[in-house]
């Protein structure tokens, strides 16, 4: 496999009253296509902020990062953040729209009805069909990452940025969620980095996982996790693979 | 819970008139000051069936709508410029420092001698007492836009124009409708302020109009019509059009302020 996305040598600070105070410590690691690759950490890590400079919302300090050679320096469709919070999706749009949103400005000129399609198209995957006029407001927090997810997909992204996306939901909608994402990463190949401070988490999603350490944020360790999908929690292998990364 | 405060209002006001029309019959005061409601009901009927009161509620209206409107899409291109120049937003909240304290009725003599009488006089007045509430909401509204809104826009695409009016302006909605309530009290002030200073062209004038040249003939159930309607309209936009349309989006969306 060859390198697709390279984080090189990204350092950042934030600035505070006494002086900057250090966020990431020269990061550096590469992530191959169509990889699902976790960022494990505890918070504080700086995991959340080297998304968002992957993402392009968030300048470096020092080092850049790399998508095929060529260095990203704005945000765009091709990595779409799905963010932890709830409040992701536009609250004057309705489900449906919020979807739609996400294919006008993909650059397509695509006609209202074709959008639309596609739209439900997506929706279904994340099985939201039965919600498409609600507006954010009514929907639960599982469903709206749902929805956040399924117009991230619709964008058509090559890689997908995803912030600890389940992060508060209850553990039962986070298992399904997980299972979902497989799901939808099986049939798409996209490329997907995902942080999470979930061990388990990582685990059951990822192909390799970053472990990430704190004060200031810097790679510990890169680890492969070969465990055979589909992938269960109670497995004896899976157990050990945790013992092992807990007592790191 | 809403039925309950509907007729508790009622109740009230039923007590209120029962209470005039009480110190009527007492007989202390002249008729003439202190017209029975029947008359002042009979007058507000009359004059709305005969169109001379109609006619002058449809200028005051026409007049006040054209006034928020244009308001509205100068504050929104103000609030633009201001967004993507920082000189523009500097100027923008000088002004707005400036010209918002100013209450309208303080610019009609200038208004008087610069535009004279007449519609465009009012409009003036109507357009300065409802742009600086509405550009003051809207700065604000914009700066309290949760990032989140815009950071999806960007990474979907949207630059510049389409950010401002696909995320900014939705997002910033229930500062702008909050201004647009402001905007409303105070248009609806000025404008009968105005009507009653500048007088009328042709015989219309407007309701400020309608009262001021009702009292110069002492006709005081014609004063007191003409009062309630403002009343009724007063209540009817604040109560009616801006919950309907306050209703339909930002409560359904859940972001009211």
């Amino acid at each position: 496999m060859k390198k697709y996305l390279s984080i090189e040598n990204v350092c950042m600070s934030y600035e505070g009253n006494k002086g900057g105070k250090k966020v990431l410590e020269d990061i550096s690691f590469s992530v191959f296509k169509g990889e699902f690759l976790a960022l494990l950490g505890p918070s504080g890590c700086g995991k959340t902020s080297l998304l968002k400079i992957i993402a392009s919302f968030l300048k470096t300090e020092r080092g850049a990062v790399y998508k095929e050679g060529k260095r990203l320096t704005g945000p765009g469709p091709d990595r779409i953040m799905v963010f932890q919070e709830f409040t992701q999706l536009f609250p004057w749009k309705t489900v449906l729209d919020n979807v739609i949103f996400a294919i006008r400005t993909g650059g397509n000129n695509k006609d209202s009805s074709e959008k639309k399609e596609i739209a439900q198209y997506y929706l279904e995957k994340v099985e939201l069909s039965d919600v498409l006029d609600y507006y954010p407001a009514q929907l639960s927090g599982g469903m709206k990452q749902r929805a956040a997810l399924a117009r991230a997909l619709a964008a058509d992204p090559e890689i997908l940025l995803m912030d600890e996306p389940f992060g508060s939901l209850d553990s039962q909608t986070r298992r399904k969620l997980q299972d979902l994402l497989i799901n939808i990463w099986q049939e798409d190949q996209k490329t997907i980095l995902f942080v999470t401070h979930d061990l388990e988490e990582a685990l059951i999603l990822a192909d390799r996982i970053i472990l990430m350490d704190k004060n200031p944020g810097r790679v510990k360790r890169i680890m492969e996790n070969n465990l055979k999908r589909p992938r269960h929690r109670r497995n004896v292998e899976f157990v050990q693979h945790y013992e092992t990364i807990s007592s790191l | 819970m809403k039925n309950n405060k509907i007729i508790q209002r009622i109740f009230w006001i039923f007590l209120l008139a029962l209470l005039w029309q009480i110190l009527f019959w007492s007989g202390r005061f002249s008729t003439l000051v202190f017209p029975s409601l029947l008359e002042i009901g009979r007058t507000l009927i009359q004059a709305l069936i005969s169109g001379e009161l109609r006619q002058q509620l449809m200028f005051s209206l026409s007049i006040i709508l054209q006034g928020i409107l244009l308001s509205l899409f100068l504050a929104l291109f103000l609030s633009l410029i201001a967004q993507f120049s920082r000189i523009g937003a500097s100027l923008l909240d000088t002004l707005l420092a400036i010209s918002h304290p100013l209450p309208g009725i303080a610019l009609m003599p200038l208004v008087l001698i610069w535009i004279g009488i007449g519609k465009e006089a009012i409009l003036f007045i109507i357009i300065h007492s409802v742009l600086w509430p509405l550009v003051l909401n809207l700065r604000t509204g914009f700066s309290s836009i949760p990032a989140i809104y815009t950071l999806v826009g960007k990474n979907y695409g949207l630059k510049n124009l389409s950010l401002f009016f696909q995320i900014m302006v939705p997002a910033s909605l229930p500062y702008l409708l909050a201004g647009l309530k402001i905007g409303w009290a105070r248009a609806w002030r000025a404008l009968i302020s105005a009507e009653m200073l500048f007088g009328a062209i042709n015989s219309i004038g407007g309701l400020g109009w309608y009262i001021f040249q009702k009292r110069v003939f002492f006709d005081l159930p014609g004063v007191f019509a003409g009062i309630i309607l403002i009343i009724i309209i007063g209540v009817l936009v604040e109560d009616f059009i801006f919950s309907k349309i306050e209703k339909h989006t930002v409560i359904k969306w859940g972001i009211k302020l």
